[in-house]
């Protein structure tokens, strides 16, 4: 019976249609940059000084950008005092363009090494260890992460389909008549919403980390979740990897709830458009719970 | 044997069956009725999809509700308004509804080649039922109600979308299908019921206005006034 209600789902156009759009904009909006950075902030910058400084916290390093960033704050402060001299004629035109490019180069990476010294400070008030790398893109991946919108629309879909077919099909009244087709139906009904729902938002998430793997540098997984600026404190010595893999198992569990509910609200509403409405509802709030837990 | 005993259906405040007692053995039953007589609401709740308001539906003495899967495995009900799952091929339709009524997996190829080819459709077996006529797929429904091989067969409106062959071979089948069944038609055709129903049930606003084997109701109901056949029976009850 298991092969026969998938079909029922699978050898609808639609459903591959919608599940196979939301795939493509799932893979698109994968590709984006969401959390906002401070104005200034340069992507390259940050990579250079994180390679520079790569590795485990050490008050060193941190020094070593306070340091930088102290000179770049000196050489801004004595901007109109060089272009002074320069015209006094105390300054050679290559020494007056020299110093020019310093400021320039200053002015360009004061925000950029700014945020790393916010950095090493938030890294030297904390107990475990942390490291420093490039992390913009896990950092946006994991601050910006929420309920997967295209899995649950697609879960809700399928699972409508599934609750409904017979209903849509009239075919509801000789199912019912069955021997087996009330409880025994129902069981294994719900068995699938809840195994086809983790299988679908399972496939969204994987979509949406691989993305990420291969269009960002995602940098080093299995640093301590600390070391993510956005996780100030509290996260003990958890990888970020690990905390990843959490996150998604939580997503994908409740994505399995709430195909288990779709079925439910699908089986008593007896409507598609009703089942729609209230599941679209469902899923908000379930978006405040997870957010909530994460 | 199935038996209704003081049924009453109501929805909300019309009634659609008042007090209905019949007792259903061996042979073909035919329910004759216009529309709104209460002849579906009867076939549904012999079927175990409505409940009663009041009265029970017993099978062999039993009562349906508790006997619940039990009770459906000894049934085939094909309802007034047959659907089909447009995608699935005939065979497709037939090996769900056979696991759906708890036929064992291994007889299910056979079952639905014998029941595909009481219809005449097994040179239709690998088609899709998007593919089918309205009278194929009437075929196709009431091979769905033999595939599980029930005791109790219940047609709700069955011709309908037939032509007037198929409508021959479905009165065919059902007088063969009667050497093991009981089988219980609904129809307001009355020359459904006249050719080959041994039992004719009457029904007007929801109650059994006569209920006899179709010898004794053309000989008794007219008593001689007409030419005894159900349709001047049928005229002399339901008007014009």
């Amino acid at each position: 019976m298991i092969r026969f209600e998938l079909k029922k789902i699978f050898v609808k156009k639609s459903v591959w249609i919608l599940v196979g759009v939301c795939l493509v904009l799932q893979i698109i909006f994968s590709m984006r940059i969401n959390t906002a950075l401070p104005e200034g902030f340069r992507d390259d910058i940050y990579r250079y000084y994180t390679q520079q400084i790569e590795g485990r916290f050490s008050t060193e390093k941190r020094d070593f950008m306070r340091t930088e960033y102290e000179q770049m704050v000196e050489l801004l402060s004595r901007e109109n005092e060089y272009r002074d001299q320069f015209y006094d004629h105390e300054l050679s035109a290559d020494e007056y363009k020299e110093l020019s490019d310093q400021i320039k180069s200053a002015d360009t990476r004061k925000v950029t090494v700014e945020y790393l010294c916010a950095k090493g400070d938030y890294y030297s008030t904390l107990e475990e260890p942390v490291e420093y790398f490039y992390d913009i893109a896990v950092t946006d991946y994991v601050e910006s992460w929420s309920l997967n919108f295209f899995a649950i629309l697609s879960v809700i879909m399928m699972i409508t389909v599934l609750a409904l077919e017979d209903e849509n099909c009239n075919t509801v009244y000789m199912v019912r008549s069955s021997r087996n087709g009330r409880k025994r139906l129902f069981r294994l009904r719900m068995i699938l919403a809840g195994v086809l729902s983790l299988g679908v938002s399972l496939l969204f998430y994987l979509a949406e980390y691989v993305t990420k793997l291969l269009y960002f540098d995602m940098g080093n997984l299995s640093a301590p979740l600390n070391s993510l600026m956005a996780f100030a404190g509290g996260a003990g010595e958890m990888a970020i990897g690990t905390y990843i893999v959490r996150m998604i198992m939580i997503s994908v569990a409740a994505s399995g709830v709430l195909g288990i509910l779709t079925m439910l609200v699908g089986v008593l509403t007896k409507k598609n458009i009703v089942t729609y409405i209230i599941m679209l509802g469902a899923a908000y709030l379930l978006h405040l719970c997870t957010q909530f837990i994460l | 044997m199935l038996e209704l005993k003081n049924i009453t259906k109501r929805y909300g405040k019309k009634t659609a069956l008042s007090d209905i007692n019949i007792r259903f053995e061996h042979g073909i039953y035919g329910l004759l009725g216009p529309n709104g007589a209460g002849k579906s609401t009867m076939m549904n709740l012999m079927a175990d999809i409505l409940t009663p308001t009041a009265g029970e539906v017993l099978y062999d003495g039993q009562s349906i509700k508790k006997l619940g899967d039990e009770y459906r495995a000894h049934i085939g009900f094909l309802p007034q308004r047959v659907g089909y799952y447009a995608q699935f091929t005939a065979e497709d339709t037939l090996r769900y509804f056979a696991l759906l009524r708890g036929v064992a997996k291994a007889e299910i190829p056979e079952r639905i080649d014998q029941v595909l080819r009481e219809v005449h459709l097994i040179d239709h077996k690998k088609d899709k039922v998007k593919t089918f006529s309205g009278g194929m797929k009437q075929r196709l429904g009431i091979a769905i109600t033999l595939v599980g091989a029930p005791d109790i067969l219940i047609f709700d409106e069955p011709t309908v979308g037939l032509d007037p062959k198929e409508r021959i071979q479905f009165r065919e089948v059902l007088q063969r299908l009667s050497e093991s069944s009981t089988i219980i038609l609904s129809t307001h055709i009355v020359s459904d019921v006249a050719n080959i129903a041994d039992y004719v049930v009457l029904m007007k606003d929801g109650k059994m206005v006569g209920f006899d084997t179709q010898e004794k109701i053309l000989n008794e109901t007219l008593k001689g006034e007409k030419e005894a056949d159900l349709e001047a029976i049928y005229m002399e009850i339901y008007g014009d």
